[in-house]
């Protein structure tokens, strides 16, 4: 199996739920629905309006999130789907649609976005 | 793109070091085994990423670990049973190799290993690693015996690697129902460092060694609690905020009567041929 990355993404938390439904099916691994685990904010306070990730690809998933169209992007995952004996997911539009993608350091793509890490209170 | 390799080389002369004080299975010229802190059944973990038949890509151990792939699991080799996990390929550290030394690669960002719930039945407790910070811009967990929620109030230990942003420090807390801090300073990032940490509540004891020298010690009241089960983050407070950015060689935690110095120091000598820290 050929990965690519680190790639980092981030999505809003309204897309949240629908990232980690697609990535249950995408990740190799069992858990795939903890992928968008960095909290951010404009203002590093809580609650948090996005969610990131930085994470090592499989290469067709990677070009799959790149260059296909929506409809495309289904297929592949519910070809995967079927590969892994996963449940599908009903729709990949959100997720698609709404992903920001980046290959370079994480931080500063965090930066770049407007956003800051959610402080720990601890 | 594809997949890096790790930065850097060790120095000639901790190749050298490790040469000498390696030998397979873990035995050192003077014939010291880290299994043997563990002979009386005291629970804990010993986490040996150079030994690469305890590596494995995914959590469920169905593929061996490489040298630049990501590690979903790390067997404990204590004989404890208390494998290292991580089932998210997002949070999965690296497995590197540089000149003869193997680390695990923690990103900074999301990555950590967690064990299953460990029972200490006993409030005395050490640690050991051999680690190296990339960065002490931000600060970060190394290690946390339990979620952060309630650490002091039912005891346990972590290590801050740094302990705030900017910071070029680590800081060993340690619990048996009332926190105790002790702060290494100053211990910039960039360079290995042998790391040891010992808790006593029974006598009310911590100390703090770095690179086989004690940096603090305090017999300041660690509570009469106890230690609770919980289960060992490593890399990321509670597998959800304060990520470490650096490199694990190694790492060792027990839970068991206090150990002699000669044993701290030949656990630190193991530690330090994993890591080439001195």
């Amino acid at each position: 199996m050929t990965y690519v990355g680190p790639i980092n993404m981030i999505v809003t938390e309204a897309v949240k739920k629908n990232a980690s439904d697609v990535f249950t099916i995408l990740d190799p691994d069992s858990g795939g629905s903890g992928t968008f685990s960095v909290a951010l904010s404009p203002s590093g306070a809580s609650n948090a309006t996005h969610w990131g990730t930085r994470t090592f690809l499989e290469e067709a998933t990677y070009t799959a999130l790149k260059n296909m169209s929506v409809t495309q992007f289904k297929a592949y995952v519910d070809q995967i789907a079927i590969q892994r004996g996963r449940n599908p997911v009903g729709s990949v539009t959100a997720f698609k649609n709404g992903v920001a993608l980046d290959e370079g350091a994480f931080w500063d793509f965090v930066t770049a976005q407007g956003l800051k890490p959610v402080q720990t209170s601890i | 793109m594809s997949v890096s390799i790790g930065e850097g080389s060790p120095s000639i002369n901790a190749v050298r070091r490790t040469v000498k004080r390696s030998r397979p299975g873990g035995l050192t010229m003077a014939g010291f085994s880290i299994l043997s802190i563990f002979a009386a059944s005291e629970k804990g973990i010993w986490l040996d990423p150079s030994d690469l038949s305890t590596v494995w890509q995914d959590s469920a151990r169905t593929i061996p670990g490489a040298v630049n792939s990501v590690v979903g699991c790390l067997d404990d080799k204590s004989g404890n049973g208390n494998n290292a996990t991580q089932g998210t390929t997002a949070n999965k550290p690296i497995l590197r190799q540089s000149g003869a030394l193997y680390y695990l690669e923690f990103d900074g960002v999301d990555d950590f290993l967690i064990t299953p719930t460990i029972t200490p039945g006993i409030n005395i407790a050490q640690f050991f690693a051999g680690i190296r910070k990339t960065t002490d811009v931000a600060r970060a967990m190394l290690v946390e015996f339990g979620p952060s929620a309630n650490l002091t109030a039912t005891g346990g230990f972590n290590v801050n690697a740094p302990s705030a942003n900017g910071a070029s420090n680590f800081v060993w807390t340690a619990s048996s129902g009332s926190a105790i801090a002790l702060t290494g300073t100053p211990f910039a990032a960039g360079t290995p460092y042998v790391l040891t940490g010992t808790l006593n509540g029974a006598v009310d004891s911590t100390v703090f060694r770095i690179n086989a020298a004690q940096v603090a010690i305090s017999a300041g009241d660690l509570g009469a609690a106890g230690i609770a089960a919980k289960a060992l983050y490593i890399g990321r407070r509670d597998g959800a905020t304060l990520p470490f950015s650096g490199r694990v060689y190694g790492l060792v935690a027990r839970f068991g009567a206090d150990l002699s110095a000669t044993q701290i120091t030949q656990m630190e000598s193991e530690m330090n041929s994993k890591a080439g820290a001195y």
